[in-house]
């Protein structure tokens, strides 16, 4: 069996194979760009809010209250002490305030007086790696050699 | 073929051309990264003001707690002239050598609050001269300044806030320095006009009971007299030393340049009072350091 196609009937199939490119050119120049515009703005925005996840989390964590006493002079309290208290509850504070699966919270620095000191984490995953983190100083009582600690906080 | 081949060839290249200038467009517009990252600064600023917000009334509680601390264990001074083992005397016979506390207080409280600032300061953020004011009634500190304090980083932002951090506390040292006002005011009335050195003892040993009474549960007052210095029994001089402790919960954990370490303690007022009628004997001095913060 033959077939046998005439030249009209190429001309025909060409012209509908150019028009399904040409279709799907300007579809592309007028989607892709926009679908990259819009990737491009959520990265920025994920960007700026997983630079400020942290920060707001250790404010949270700064402006809480237990028992009357500030958040700043009870952490400042456990890290300059020789024993330190129970401040479980720290923890819990931050479980409520981070949605997140890991975080931790230390502070300290290479000072003997006080030395780095791990307040909390949740949970022990030790491949747990941050995706962003925050770092400011708290008060702690005078002495000479050392008026602050530093306090980490690390969000996976 | 031959009809439309031209006309789709030259839209795409036409399409593409068109599409390389809306991607550099789209992508090329710096102002977008440019406004992104100064947008994370800006939140970067304004969160670490808010920071600071939070940490400078602890550098304030700190800060009061070591100038009570020193000035109560110095007499209420941070210098003097006439003092002995670094405790002042309150009272020379007849001359009186009170402290003004508040003012001793606000100098040495701004000299330390000033230390902690520079620790808490770094290349953006800055802090103005603050001033202190006590408010002894209310039992108010109030740690303020006319200027403001400033994040900034010159090519992008300047953030201020106000400087003022009022703060409720209780101003134990203003109490126990009224209370060794008063010890003192009775100790030079009422010891000195004894006829004997053994009855100006007993009069102080009264006083100090009549004190401990009167002030029960806040402070221990205990006054600790010498040696008869004066000539006789009858024509007595002597020193007292009195310390004032306060005996409440409140403790305050300072450092104790004596020890050379942190210390979790109560307040203690120490002064001398020399007292009697040999007015001749001169108060046994010696020489102190002023503490360097």
């Amino acid at each position: 069996m033959k077939f046998r196609i005439g030249k009209k009937a190429i001309v025909i199939v060409d012209d509908l194979i150019a028009l399904a490119i040409l279709g799907a050119v300007i579809g592309a120049i007028i989607i892709i760009p926009a679908i990259a515009l819009k990737i491009h703005i959520i990265n920025l925005i994920q960007f700026e809010n997983k630079y400020n996840t942290a920060d707001l989390a250790m404010l949270a964590l700064l402006s809480l209250k237990n028992e009357g006493k500030e958040m700043p002079q009870i952490l400042a309290d456990y890290v300059t002490s020789d024993i330190p208290s129970d401040i479980s509850f720290v923890s819990t504070d931050l479980e409520k305030i981070i949605p997140s699966k890991c975080f931790s919270l230390t502070t300290g620095s290479l000072n003997t007086r006080a030395p780095t000191r791990l307040i909390s984490i949740k949970p022990y995953i030790t491949d747990c790696s941050p995706d962003t983190s925050t770092k400011t100083k708290i008060p702690v009582p005078y002495n000479p050699e050392k008026l602050s600690e530093t306090l980490e906080l690390k969000i996976s | 073929m031959k009809g439309i081949a031209p006309l789709i060839i030259g839209i795409i290249i036409g399409g593409l051309a068109l599409y390389t200038i809306i991607l550099a467009v789209v992508f090329g517009r710096t102002e977008i990264n440019v406004r992104a990252l100064v947008e994370k600064e800006v939140l970067s600023a304004i969160n670490k003001m808010e920071f600071v917000k939070r940490e400078i009334p602890l550098a304030v509680r700190y800060s009061f707690y070591q100038t009570s601390y020193d000035l109560a264990n110095r007499g209420g001074y941070e210098t003097f002239e006439t003092s002995y083992n670094c405790v002042p005397y309150w009272q020379v016979f007849s001359q009186n050598n009170i402290p003004d506390i508040e003012t001793n207080l606000k100098n040495v409280f701004l000299k330390i609050f000033s230390k902690y600032t520079s620790d808490l300061s770094d290349s953006t953020l800055s802090f103005p001269k603050f001033q202190v004011n006590f408010d002894k009634v209310a039992g108010k500190i109030n740690v303020f300044s006319s200027d403001d304090i400033v994040i900034q980083n010159p090519s992008f932002y300047v953030l201020k806030e106000k400087a003022s951090f009022p703060q409720n506390m209780e101003l134990r040292i203003f109490s126990m320095s009224d209370v060794g006002k008063e010890f003192t005011e009775k100790l030079s009335q009422e010891v000195s006009s004894q006829s004997s050195y053994s009855s100006a003892l007993q009069k102080i040993a009264t006083l100090q009971d009549d004190f401990n009474t009167k002030y029960s549960g806040q402070f221990s007052i205990v006054a600790q007299p010498e040696n008869n210095l004066g000539k006789d029994e009858n024509n007595f001089a002597f020193r007292t030393v009195v310390v004032i402790t306060d005996i409440t919960d409140n403790k305050y954990p300072v450092f104790d340049f004596s020890q050379n370490k942190n210390v979790n303690t109560n307040l203690k007022l120490n002064f001398y009072v020399l007292i009697g009628k040999d007015t001749s004997v001169l108060p046994q001095t010696s020489t102190c350091e002023v503490i360097q913060y």
